[in-house]
């Protein structure tokens, strides 16, 4: 399958991949790792007419500790946060994440900020551009059907981004540039519910950098994600959950799906039950319950019954809360 | 939109003028005749196109080949030296790991990835540094023993 032809843009700064945005609007795209965007334009799912390579863009590389905090620069290889020796041993959960991701060469390639940025995914939409075709052009690529919900009027392409859940459990932020300003926000802010417009970035604005801060103390994380196969797949359902004990109580929890909505899922009705309680296996059984009630899956990864991705999102919750649980330090 | 493209593969040096949609896998086959490295899924999900980057293992079906110049580019082509097989070459060919021999390529330079920044993996670690290719012969068993002789042959 050969890409789609396009012209190549290769900015030296943030501002003018911001300037180059801004100009080409819609027709430009930006690339990273291009493990995901290179996939879709061989697909045709994506025809941009310029693409804008950050590689030119010098320290975008880095994971920097500033006392307990972490900044970790946007075009950060998931391999290095693989091995990074500050991830492994401070944010467990993202450690989880990073390492079921794809395969060890996908995270060879991609970057952090191409996680974050990860397109929505359905099994009608990232096809070939004949089976797209065949079956009649769905909402999320500008046409009047959901093949998912016949009388769907809205599109329920999925996140299925390993890292975002992760993040959004350890209070993460990202930092925003655009030709005129610059701003901070949190990683659950980035998205809207919708399969189709899934980002809230605006067409000037690129994430320069992901912030993490400190963890509590006696704190633990674990990322569950249910997969078919341990490698390249994406997930069926995933859970990252964090906590911190306090007197051996639940002092704070963050309970975030994936893979079972449009936008990843804070369930904090979950942490609610959880919280100034003893994690007992009758209180991570009633928080995985709300995990259960949360998750929204829709029929659109072949051959797994969406009912099997909403009980398992009950099972990845329970997972992740006792093996968190297991890693308080 | 043609650019001239300069890169390193096994140790050459090469210019061409090449559209910018290509990737290093197109180049490499079709303008170097690197035909060593394979085009399978063609959508970075089988690792047959795997060749090394700077030493790391990349997909070279999902690698624009005008990102990679400036990287030291090694292909199966750039094992061998002087008709003699790289010691993974040789012992895939001694333990009969090569079957239809279309992931060989891949597999083999995932497989020295994996030998030159870990002397002695385990075998755990080995199925995990080959998860991302696929063997459609599910020859893996041979392809493993393969890695984890070489491994032990150099230590």
């Amino acid at each position: 399958m050969r890409l789609p032809s396009f012209y190549y843009l290769s900015p030296k700064s943030i501002s003018e991949a911001c300037s180059m945005l801004k100009e080409y609007n819609k027709n430009a795209k930006v690339i990273a790792g291009g493990t995901d965007l290179l996939v879709s334009m061989k697909q045709r799912v994506k025809t941009p007419n310029y693409l804008i390579g950050l590689k030119g863009i010098s320290d975008l590389n880095y994971i920097r500790q500033n006392g307990k905090d972490v900044k970790i620069g946007i075009l950060t290889l998931i391999s290095d946060l693989e091995q990074s020796n500050v991830i492994k041993e401070h944010f467990p959960v993202l450690a989880d994440a990073v390492k079921c991701l794809g395969s060890p060469h996908l995270r060879g390639m991609g970057t952090i900020g191409g996680n974050i940025c990860l397109d929505t995914r359905c099994c009608y939409y990232n096809q070939s551009k004949f089976f797209r075709k065949s079956v009649g052009l769905c909402l999320k690529f500008g046409g009047d059907v959901c093949h998912v919900l016949k009388k769907g009027k809205k599109c329920f392409a999925i996140s299925q981004a390993d890292t975002v859940p992760a993040l959004i459990a350890l209070d993460a932020k990202v930092k925003i540039q655009s030709t005129d300003k610059e701003k901070v926000i949190p990683v659950k802010d980035l998205y809207y519910d919708d399969g189709k417009d899934y980002m809230k970035l605006k067409n000037d604005e690129l994430i320069t950098e992901v912030q993490i801060p400190a963890p509590a103390s006696n704190s633990g994380g674990s990322y569950m994600k249910l997969r078919i196969r341990k490698s390249i797949d994406f997930a069926l359902s995933a859970a990252a959950v964090t906590l911190s004990l306090k007197d051996g109580l639940c002092e704070e929890a963050r309970v975030v799906l994936g893979s079972v909505g449009s936008a990843p899922i804070r369930v904090v009705k979950a942490e609610e039950a959880m919280k100034g309680k003893k994690l007992t296996n009758d209180v991570i059984e009633e928080a995985a319950n709300f995990a259960y009630k949360d998750a929204k899956p829709v029929a659109n990864i072949v051959d797994v019954p969406p009912s099997y991705r909403k009980e398992m999102a009950r099972v990845m919750t329970k997972r992740a809360v006792k093996e968190a649980l297991s890693r308080v330090k | 939109m043609k650019k001239l493209i300069e890169l390193k593969v096994n140790g050459e040096e090469y210019e061409i003028a090449a559209d910018v949609n290509r990737t290093l896998l197109e180049v490499l086959r079709e303008e170097l005749g690197f035909t060593g490295s394979k085009e399978a899924c063609d959508l970075g999900a089988c690792g047959a196109c795997t060749v090394l980057m700077d030493g790391r293992p990349v997909l070279s079906c999902l690698t624009l080949a005008i990102e990679a110049q400036g990287k030291d580019i090694l292909t199966i082509e750039g094992l061998a030296k002087e008709g003699e097989l790289h010691p993974l070459q040789k012992s895939f060919v001694d333990h009969g790991a090569i079957q239809c021999g279309f992931c060989t390529p891949g597999m083999i330079m995932t497989g020295k990835a994996l030998l030159d920044r870990n002397l002695s993996p385990t075998e755990d670690e080995i199925r995990e540094a080959i998860s991302g290719n696929l063997c459609r012969c599910t020859g893996y068993v041979k392809i493993i023993e393969a890695v984890k002789v070489t491994a032990e042959q150099q230590t």
